[in-house]
């Protein structure tokens, strides 16, 4: 395995974040901690340096989540506007080539982007560090030790992504198709052993997924290089190659039992305003229950609508740039992706807000988003004491119907939908509201 | 029983991912474009429309089709302050035949959408607009939606749309005249 580049500057400057004031204000370490054992293998070994310090608050958490919830929640925030500094020297850079000559371009130029890129690691840093501590957060409530047990799979799982990533090309498909039952049998072990327990694991080993990715990125400054390699990789796979796989959307029924929802009308929610511009074939629907709570219905739009960037997974954005983003009103067009990963029509693409109601929202895929043409509802209430939130979607078929599967795939996706996006927002939502936005 | 549904669901996006791409390059290759002549250019759309006073005119699409193998077009219209729309249905008209006669681009087979945002004029109705020019049934406003409104217009195979637009690229329609005005 090749060294990994990291820009020495970004990795100083983070280690001095990392230092910093905020970790003053949390508790002395617990003591009920039990770690995560003997520490990480496989892929984890490379990243070591940067995963000790998560095991390590680990154990420094377990006494205030909420206080480490705050400080994430602040962080992250300095995260995107670390992330703007970065732009504005881009910007600067931008506007002053051709206007300067010789030797003063050359050390003007080549400062800003030096300060350019640097920033830009850094917000990268900040924010898989910020996302990290809410993942602690959720870990420290949850189920600390199966988290634990989530990054063994994961790390090994990654190590052979790493090697993917870092090693010999090109990665032959009996790899990939192997690393892909390894992975989902060393899931489905962890998953056995706490049955009772698996939507939390679930959600747990999505988070991580993600914060695996993160860490890549914040170690690679050329990740979106990687990204568009990975992209021209897969295009070599024609669909239904993938061993082992390709039956399973059939053993998913569509009978609802999934939130699997069928001609659901343009109505996702009557007594509520919110409606949809087309009638579709298909859909799903979900309901979370996020806890009791003594906020209305209007202050938690309110906060839903405040803290957009941070509750609306699809929103997050490698560059941390939609991260402090807010939900400002119908026309609103949103850059979204599915775990960070920017492929084009694959995983990323708009969406536009199309109507703002009193107690949601309802938005539209544009032209290039996977999605397209579907649309998606979310309403967030207060009701007798809890707190609600429900998404609706809607479109005429799933993408998982043009990957070459048979038979009706509507219960799969609505799984699917549920467990890899909005749940991951209902855990968002219900940590705004137990601890508030910093 | 759901709950292992649910990890089963959780293993297809683990696979999912990797089979998306594949299909959208398959895709790509279904769906005409790029045609060697008729219609019009993107660029010289985007000229044609700029155009008409009092509004500037957002373009989004044309591009491959995505996993879904979807493509069309997104266009979104802004009232200049000052301005106002004096003939929903011809501009509505306009801008779904300008967006189907682009040769230099993918040919939409799902949707054209027309979104119009008027801050002055709440009252405007892209899709009774669309309507009235006989592109989309009538629909029921939304509640709410003070300026903001979406014309969405079905143009898949078969749809009475597709059929209305004909060949593609259609034949360059007409900058309207009179479709806005001064306040």
């Amino acid at each position: 395995m090749t060294a990994i580049a990291v820009l020495p500057a970004a990795d100083s400057a983070a280690a001095s974040l990392a230092a910093a004031d905020w970790q003053s204000g949390l508790p002395a370490p617990g003591a009920g901690g039990d770690g995560c054992g003997s520490g990480l293998s496989g892929f984890a070994s490379v990243i070591a340096q940067f995963v000790q310090p998560l095991e390590e608050l680990l154990e420094r958490v377990t006494g205030d989540p909420a206080g480490l919830y705050h400080a994430s929640h602040t962080w992250e925030v300095y995260a995107g506007d670390v992330q703007a500094v970065s732009q504005t020297f881009a910007d600067a850079l931008a506007q002053i080539q051709g206007h300067v000559q010789g030797i003063t371009a050359a050390v003007v130029e080549g400062s800003l982007r030096g300060l350019a890129a640097a920033t830009h690691s850094i917000a990268d840093w900040s924010k898989v560090v910020s996302q990290a501590l809410q993942l602690c957060v959720r870990a420290v409530e949850i189920m600390r030790s199966l988290v634990c047990s989530g990054f063994e799979v994961l790390s090994s799982a990654a190590g052979v992504i790493g090697d993917v990533l870092f090693g010999s090309w090109p990665w032959e498909v009996d790899e990939k198709t192997q690393a892909i039952r390894d992975f989902a049998n060393n899931c489905a072990q962890v998953i056995d052993d706490v049955v009772e327990n698996i939507e939390r694991v679930l959600q747990a080993l999505r988070e991580l997924v993600r914060l695996l990715t993160d860490l890549y990125r914040a170690i690679v400054p050329f990740h979106q290089d990687l990204e568009n390699l990975i992209g021209q990789l897969l295009a070599e796979f024609p669909p239904g190659d993938i061993p082992g796989l390709g039956g399973l959307p059939g053993l998913v029924p569509d009978d609802g039992s999934l939130g699997d929802t069928y001609n659901p009308g343009r109505v996702p929610y009557p007594g509520s305003e919110h409606v949809f511009r087309h009638e579709y074939s298909q859909g799903y629907q979900h309901q979370y229950d996020l806890g009791t709570t003594d906020m209305t219905t209007a202050e938690l739009n309110d906060m839903l609508r405040q803290q957009f960037g941070h509750v609306f997974l699809p929103s997050r954005e490698g560059d941390n740039g939609q991260l402090n983003m807010q939900l400002t009103g119908e026309g609103q067009i949103i850059h979204t992706s599915l775990f960070g990963m920017g492929v084009p029509g694959v995983t990323a693409g708009d969406i536009l807000v199309q109507q703002v109601t009193e107690d949601g929202f309802v938005i539209a895929a544009q032209p290039g988003h996977p999605e397209w043409p579907g649309e998606v509802a979310f309403r967030l209430r207060n009701v007798d004491g809890r707190a609600v939130f429900e998404v609706t979607g809607s479109y005429n078929d799933t993408i998982l119907a043009n990957l070459g599967f048979d038979g009706k795939t509507n219960g799969a996706y609505a799984g699917i939908s549920d467990v890899s996006i909005w749940a991951d927002m209902q855990y968002r939502l219900e940590d705004m509201i137990n601890y508030g936005p910093s | 029983m759901a709950r292992l549904n649910r990890w089963i669901a959780a293993a297809i996006v683990i696979s999912g991912i990797a089979a998306l791409s594949a299909c959208t390059q398959a895709r790509r290759d279904e769906v005409p474009h790029n045609a060697p002549a008729g219609g019009q250019t993107l660029s010289e759309m985007q000229a044609a429309v700029s155009d008409i006073p009092g509004i500037s005119v957002d373009i989004a699409g044309g591009g491959p089709p995505n996993v879904k193998g979807n493509t069309g077009y997104a266009l979104a219209v802004t009232v200049d302050p000052g301005y106002r729309i004096t003939d929903g249905p011809a501009l509505i008209s306009f801008l779904i035949e300008s967006a189907w006669s682009v040769r230099d681009a993918y040919m939409p087979n799902a949707e054209i959408s027309v979104s119009v945002k008027d801050e002055t004029d709440s009252s405007f109705d892209a899709s009774a607009a669309a309507s009235e020019a006989g592109w989309i049934e009538p629909l029921d406003p939304p509640p709410g939606g003070a300026g903001f409104t979406i014309a969405a217009v079905d143009i898949r195979d078969g749809s009475p749309a597709r059929q209305r637009l004909g060949d593609w690229p259609g034949d360059v329609p007409a900058v309207p005249t009179n479709v806005t005005a001064a306040n």
